[in-house]
């Protein structure tokens, strides 16, 4: 078995083209990752720039209107850029420029990774390219304003669906093109080795400091993590922690899109099966002949017919639950913490709010529930109204 | 000898490559039989894909009609079936890693060495990951191809030490004309072949439009991979583009 395997899955099924740039980062990131130095500076950046540590809040309204075990959330919302995605961002750029690359490139859904991306390269002085795909470029255009506005040239990808899974064979196939100044920031646990170890790396400061917190404020461990799952970074980072804590059970929330028995999903557990792409072996949504499909979901940043390899072993194992959340279980959730909590969470994190409002009620009181939040809504609003009815103009 | 080595034992090979099922299979099986009347020494057939990462425009919009066209793994097994009576060039299939992985990699490569194809190439799948393939292809007879870039040359020792059939040469895409791009296939074939006792066939692809572009490129190599010209006919003519490709071909296999 090759190298970056979570039990069979994973691996590095790339194009020749790719190799050198994988092994490259491999090497850097094997350098530096335990560099004091190097985390010094990330450790700042993650501190000084992006606002850690996220509060771990505790939802008293909801908790008291579910009517069962008590309910954390974990504010990854509250990060710069709104969302987690900078934490992962942080870390590959700074590991970039230790590689002497100048230019950033990267894929995006709903257009968080993209900003987190055009951000990390304005405020660290590099070129920016962002592959979207055009109907993305269409549901998330602030994100697009913002990105052009941080100095990011932003590529709207016409080829396949026009989602996400083309905006990554977009980038992976420049990246093969100019390997010698670019890196690859990839926004996923997903992909060839070694991006899912990196990117779970980088995220892990989310179960880290969920684990603190929690002993601080309960003196225990929760019972429960939810966190959503498109390819999976925030799930992962929330997991990662706790995965030798067997006492705490994690649950991955998965976009049902219009349910799970419909053709138009994204529950890439629930429906999909074993398979290789994107440079990994992993569940995807794909036809008898291995063509993959299109999917479906409300939110763009769950809208990827795969999921990163160690949440397929983590399925697999049975150390994990995924679960699949509907568009419309996911909207009452994202107005329903709304109103209740005075948060406005973003519809892939609404999909994890969903699944607790189901699960909180049949816990005891006495238990704990930690949500991650792992952005806000902001950007949701418009397409939120639409769904609802309702036409507002930004 | 296994029929992929023939290719390339007697001239330079003159090897194209079409897309199955663009427009349609049957025009995928009219142009096998017309190629190999022209003078093809191998035929590489692409299996269409819906998510063609490592092609460029041309072949992922091949790729984009064939499947509309409703071409599949069976329809592309049942076509060269049909072609075994006609045809006495070898035929190795490309295509992606999931293709064959969803059909069941024994029950695809068992299939094709049954039809007779020769050899697989794998455009997702590099030297690292090959063994999963490879091993099943060395069972059934069939020559599992691996790629080099000239990013490679840091592991051409393992990768010409554990080369089968020939090895396929390409660049990146992109920069510098199309002199130098010789120039970078001619330092890495020679590096390839210095690595290894046995003979070892080079046969370079790249993106090779003209028959003038094909002659500089035989000059370096022991076979020249016509990657997406003729794909290129087929998206401009479709079904009429039989013409276009036989003359094609012919200027092509002269210039080699």
């Amino acid at each position: 078995m090759s190298k970056g395997r979570f039990g069979i899955y994973g691996g590095q099924y790339v194009p020749e083209s790719l190799m050198y740039a994988l092994n490259e980062l491999e090497e850097a990131y094997g350098k530096y990752k335990d560099d004091p130095d190097f985390n010094s500076e990330l450790n700042d950046l993650l501190s000084e720039y992006a606002g850690r540590p996220s509060r771990l809040y505790f939802a008293g309204h909801m908790t008291k209107d579910l009517g069962g075990a008590r309910i954390y959330l974990k504010r990854e919302d509250l990060n710069h850029t709104g969302a987690h995605k900078i934490n992962n961002v942080l870390g590959q750029a700074l590991l970039a420029k230790r590689m002497g690359k100048t230019r950033l490139i990267a894929e995006t859904g709903a257009g968080q990774h993209g900003v987190a991306t055009a951000t990390v390269a304005a405020l660290m002085g590099m070129e920016c390219d962002v592959y979207m795909g055009k109907e993305d470029t269409q549901r998330q255009a602030l994100n697009v304003y913002k990105m052009r506005l941080l100095g990011a040239r932003v590529h709207p990808v016409t080829s396949g669906t026009a989602t996400l899974k083309d905006a990554v064979n977009e980038t992976m196939r420049e990246w093969a093109k100019r390997l010698s100044d670019t890196h690859y920031c990839l926004g996923s646990c997903m992909g060839p080795h070694p991006f899912p170890t990196i990117v779970r790396d980088f995220q892990a400061v989310i179960s880290k400091e969920i684990k603190w917190q929690m002993l601080e404020k309960e003196g225990r461990l929760p019972d429960v993590v939810i966190a959503c799952v498109g390819g999976g970074s925030n799930a992962i980072g929330a997991f990662y922690n706790f995965i030798g804590d067997t006492s705490v059970r994690l649950i991955g929330c998965e976009a049902a899109g219009r349910g799970a028995d419909t053709y138009e999903t994204a529950a890439t557990i629930t429906v999909g099966k074993l398979g290789i792409f994107h440079g990994m072996k992993s569940y995807f949504c794909q036809d008898e002949y291995g063509q993959i499909a299109p999917v479906y979901s409300i939110s763009a940043g769950l809208d990827y017919p795969g999921i990163g390899p160690e949440h397929a072993w983590l399925h697999e194992t049975g150390r994990a639950e995924y679960v699949p959340v509907t568009d419309e279980e996911a909207v009452e959730a994202f107005e329903y913490l709304s109103r209740v909590e005075g948060i406005i969470p973003a519809i892939e994190s609404a999909h994890a709010v969903a699944y607790a409002m189901k699960l909180a009620p049949a816990m005891d009181k006495d238990k704990i529930i930690v949500i991650n939040i792992s952005g806000r809504g902001d950007k949701d609003c418009v397409a939120i109204a639409r769904y609802r009815g309702e036409d507002i103009s930004e | 000898m296994n029929s992929i080595v023939q290719a390339f034992s007697g001239r330079r090979a003159f090897i194209p490559f079409i897309t199955c099922g663009d427009p349609d299979i049957e025009t995928t099986e009219k142009l096998v039989g017309l190629l190999a009347e022209n003078g093809a020494d191998l035929i590489e057939l692409g299996i269409p894909f819906s998510d063609t990462t490592a092609e460029g425009e041309v072949v992922q919009e091949s790729n984009n009609r064939a499947l509309a066209s409703g071409t599949t793994t069976d329809t592309v097994f049942e076509m060269i079936t049909r072609l075994n009576n006609i045809r006495c060039v070898p035929i190795m299939l490309r295509t992606y890693a999931n293709v064959v992985f969803s059909y069941g990699t024994e029950r695809f490569v068992s299939r094709a060495a049954d039809i007779g194809v020769s050899g697989l190439i794998l455009s997702d799948v590099p030297f690292e990951e090959k063994d999963e393939f490879n091993a099943v292809c060395d069972r059934y007879g069939i020559s599992y191809i691996s790629s080099v870039v000239p990013y490679s040359l840091d592991r051409c020792d393992i990768i010409a030490a554990g080369a089968e059939g020939f090895l396929y040469c390409t660049l990146l895409g992109g920069d510098g004309d199309f002199d130098s791009k010789v120039n970078q296939i001619d330092v890495m074939v020679n590096e390839m072949k210095n690595h290894v006792d046995k003979e070892l066939f080079c046969a370079v692809d790249l993106d090779i439009s003209t028959p003038q572009e094909a002659s500089k490129a035989a000059s370096v190599a022991d076979g020249v991979v016509i990657g997406s010209a003729f794909d290129a006919l087929l998206g401009k003519y479709g079904r009429d583009g039989i013409d276009e490709i036989n003359t094609l071909a012919k200027s092509f296999r002269a210039a080699i």
